[in-house]
């Protein structure tokens, strides 16, 4: 079920009002389990099987792992529980990563296998296998492995409630795109009870507005012309290859972002708190601050989980490095299995090494600085790391490395030709779509950069009511009038 | 005198109400991609285009820009003028949105093309009159007739019956916005109730001054729609080709039949003749669109793209009024079939109302079938003149 169905519009208000209608916690948690199997099988009963399965192998694993070696153990009596823990963590990895590897990984890795094969002269039998791709596997996988990680490291009790426990693996407003939470930080709050409060309520709305705004008025007026120009680059000339960049840049960020908005503000009426997935990103002054804002929840997973326990930055100065490369090539896999994305997780990688690392820690609270209006220092790095990010995009978004490679070398060879701007400057006088394209995102950037402070941009506290309320009527209006332009299409990140 | 907190609440939140339906009003004026809505309520006969209209409007469904222009009447025509001019003959064209067809240039759509083929010939010379108006039953045609036609006496009536709607939309059980309810007394006469309340009254007015009541009137039926498609796939008026019929399809059939007797009677008894042609829908011509209907409809149901042409075959039959369906002409003229070959498209899109070539076609056919069968042929009579 899509955030942006009219299923789950029916859908949500249901649940919402059964969930505070049964007060008593153990009640709430169980309607939650079962109204994320809802949620979840409307797309395809089966998945729920899969999803169940990997969370029950958790569970069970957790209970297992709980008992570590404590100080009074003896040297071999320690030693034979550390390995019966580390055999447990290896199986949980192995569970989920298996279930990844055959999910989403087995036809990237058996083509990238015959690829290879071929070019060494040998010709391998050929072995197809039709697999559907489980919607957000990537993402729960996760969530379920660092409950077990967390265990191992002791860092987390297991709970033994398994309600509680299928509550935070399931929990429908993260379920398929994140935030990918962290059991520590999500758990406990399924193990308390939950008390409503009004404010959290209107601004869980609030934020929820704010994300369908992105996703389906931005990100879905962004998707016809990013799709028109990058199914055939080789038909279309730098200039319009290089707006259609930039405007998959935009694309992308609101409809991820737009999906976090909404799965925290869906999470706040329930009383829930998910962290924050996206502050700003492309207000950002260096690559390391742009992964500091940009999808937290899966870049705070990698640095804990795979970037420290490779050694982060305790190591030698080319240690740190070949960590950080691995990080992001892995993070590049993540998203999707195919070799374009590892390229773009090392570019990102590299661009870490290649470029300053800034002196300070910009604060999460202020990107761009604190002033209104920027300083021209400021101005030139946020400018120099959007470039940058865009020109990443490029692979993200191409649909293979040869379409890559000849997008980037349109862009750079044709950005002279004069005839591609004004084709352009033309669809814009012509107030074709390139016109509203380019207001929206005008308006999009200018509440975006007057609100960046606050953790989401619609909440204006000091406004008069009437002015307060005609925004969020002129807001849902707009979300209104997109949603039913038909031009609706599923959150890009489903696919990982 | 400070004013009681209760009512500086209440002009609060009336200030609030206001602000925001002023704010609501402005974003439909300046960013809504649903075009203002061309038809206006009516007393007289249901509905009709608001009256001299002179506008060039984006059609979505053809995707150009479409020139609108209506006469004083409130139809997409020439203005009329009240007496007959000597030696004219005059054919009225009673349809829905199939006759109107917004989406086309008035010069491409079936009652320019019927006018200029009869002309052709050196015989009498024709005024094709356009009674089409979007969303029309029939029993608002037949009071389209009586309250406004009639005063131009028309020599022919044809009755252009929309296989897809006209059914459900003659029957105020089956219609969702029924404008003019059409019933049947007890004693067999048939009566016609305009729905015209105060609240329709009201609407009208609404209408006229706001976008926004407008708007949101085309989201909500969208919405409603949508949750009705998500409950049963198959949408109501699609039902029509259910061999099986349910007893309310049985009443609007009924009725249909009733209201083309009248139909007939009343134009026989003005000395003019009527002639009754049914209007394919794109899934009884393209096999593909009917198979997904059928699947819609899923077991228990009995779905026969001819069913609705057999229907009203028989009713016609029965009540003497001459009938051509222009099912045979649309399927031979798209011999495959099927809707993914583009260039056997009768259809908007492949799908929605007539384009160009399914007018032309549509003109073609109902003028070899008025020179065929009527008696004698209707373009070379001269009835007017004995009358």
């Amino acid at each position: 079920m899509s955030f942006t169905s009219v299923a789950f519009l029916l859908f949500l208000p249901i649940v919402w009002a059964t969930y505070w209608g049964l007060r008593r916690r153990e009640w709430q948690n169980l309607l939650l389990v079962c109204a994320s199997y809802v949620f979840y099988g409307w797309w395809d009963a089966r998945f729920c099987v899969l999803m169940l399965t990997s969370s029950l192998v958790d569970y069970v694993l957790g209970l297992k792992l709980e008992s570590g070696p404590d100080d009074s153990t003896e040297g071999k009596a320690r030693q034979a529980e550390h390995r019966r823990r580390r055999r447990l963590l290896g199986l949980s990895l192995a569970c989920n990563l298996g279930l990844l590897g055959v999910f989403k990984y087995f036809g990237f890795f058996v083509d990238s296998f015959q690829a290879t094969a071929t070019w060494l002269g040998w010709s391998p039998g050929t072995v197809t296998l039709e697999i559907i791709l489980p919607v957000g596997i990537s993402f729960y996988t996760f969530q379920t492995l660092s409950y077990t990680i967390d265990i191992y490291r002791g860092r987390l009790t297991p709970t033994r409630n398994i309600v509680d426990y299928l509550a935070f693996v399931s929990f429908f407003p993260q379920l398929v795109a994140g935030p990918i939470e962290r059991a520590s930080r999500l758990l406990p709050q399924f193990q308390q009870a939950r008390r409503w409060n009004r404010e959290t309520f209107e601004d869980g709305l609030r934020q929820m507005l704010w994300g369908l705004f992105k996703k389906v008025v931005i990100a879905d007026s962004l998707a016809g012309p990013v799709a028109a120009a990058f199914a055939d680059p080789d038909t279309v000339g730098g200039p319009r290859l290089m707006v259609a960049t930039v405007m998959f840049a935009y694309q992308i960020y609101c409809d991820f972002s737009g999906y976090s908005d909404i799965a925290i503000g869906t999470a706040r009426l329930f009383g829930i708190g998910l962290m924050r997935n996206f502050a700003y990103p492309y207000f950002s002054q260096s690559i390391v601050e742009f992964w500091q804002r940009w999808h937290i929840s899966l870049s705070t997973w990698f640095r804990d989980y795979v970037y420290i326990p490779l050694g982060g930055s305790r190591g030698s100065r080319n240690q740190t490095w070949r960590n950080a490369i691995v990080t992001f090539l892995v993070s590049g896999l993540w998203h999707g299995a195919a070799w374009r994305f590892v390229a773009w997780g090392g570019l990102h990688g590299t661009s870490l090494i290649a470029f300053p690392r800034p002196s300070e820690k910009a604060p999460i609270e202020q990107p761009g600085g604190p002033g209104l209006v920027p300083g021209l220092g400021v101005l030139f790095r946020m400018v120099a790391v959007f470039t940058l990010a865009c020109a990443f995009w490029v692979f993200f978004r191409a649909d293979n490395m040869a379409d890559a490679w000849m997008i980037w070398k349109k862009i750079i060879t044709e950005i002279h030709i004069g005839n591609g701007y004004r084709e352009l400057l033309l669809e814009y006088r012509s107030r074709g779509p390139l016109f509203e394209i380019v207001h929206l995102l005008l308006v999009f950037l200018a509440i975006e950069w007057f609100n960046r402070h606050k953790p989401h941009p619609i909440d204006f506290p000091g406004w008069p009511r009437p002015l307060r309320w005609s925004a969020y009527a002129a807001l849902t209006w707009f979300v209104i009038e997109y949603g039913g332009r038909g031009e609706s299409n599923p959150f890009i990140y489903f696919q990982f | 005198m400070p004013l009681d907190p209760r009512v500086r609440t209440s002009i609060g939140w009336l200030a609030t109400l206001v602000s925001m339906l002023l704010v609501l009003e402005i974003c439909t004026r300046s960013f809504s991609s649903i075009p203002e809505s061309v038809n206006e309520r009516d007393e007289l006969i249901g509905v009709r285009f608001k009256r001299s209209l002179d506008l060039q409007r984006y059609d979505a469904e053809s995707d150009r820009v479409v020139p609108l222009k209506t006469n004083t009447q409130g139809f997409r025509d020439e203005e009329w003028t009240r007496d007959k001019p000597p030696g004219i003959r005059r054919v009225a064209v009673f349809g829905d949105s199939f006759i109107a067809a917004n989406a086309l240039p008035r010069e491409q759509i079936l009652v320019s093309r019927l006018e200029r083929l009869l002309n052709r010939s050196k015989g009498p010379r024709h005024q094709v009159m356009n009674f089409g108006v979007g969303g029309s039953s029939t029993g608002q045609q037949l009071v389209a007739y009586r309250k406004l036609a009639l005063e131009y006496d028309p020599d022919l009536v044809i009755v252009c019956f929309g296989n897809s709607s006209d059914v459900t939309d003659n029957s105020s059980e089956l219609s969702s916005n029924p404008i003019l309810r059409c019933q049947i007394e007890a004693d067999g006469q048939l009566k016609t109730v305009a729905v015209a309340t105060a609240q329709h009254r009201g609407s009208q007015l609404l209408n006229r001054y706001s976008r926004f009541y407008d708007w949101q009137k085309t989201v909500v039926n969208r919405f409603v729609k949508q949750l009705r498609r998500g409950v049963q796939p198959l949408e109501l008026r699609h039902r029509v080709y259910d061999a099986h019929l349910d007893s309310r399809f049985e009443r609007a059939w009924k009725l249909t039949e009733r209201i083309l007797m009248q139909f007939r009677a009343e134009v026989s008894s003005n000395g003019a003749r009527l002639v009754v042609v049914s209007i394919p829908a794109s899934s009884q011509i393209y096999r593909d669109q009917f198979e997904r209907l059928r699947e819609q409809a899923g077991t228990g149901s009995q779905m026969e793209d001819d069913f609705p042409d057999q229907q009203l075959a028989t009713i016609c039959r029965r009540s003497r009024i001459p009938y051509l369906s222009l099912l045979p002409s649309f399927r031979a003229a798209a011999p495959d079939r099927d809707s993914r070959i583009v260039r056997q498209w009768l259809f908007l899109g492949g799908t929605g109302h007539f384009n160009k070539d399914g007018h032309d076609l549509a003109a073609a056919a109902i003028i070899k079938w008025l020179d065929r069968s009527l008696q004698p042929p209707f373009s070379e009579d001269s009835s007017d003149s004995s009358r």
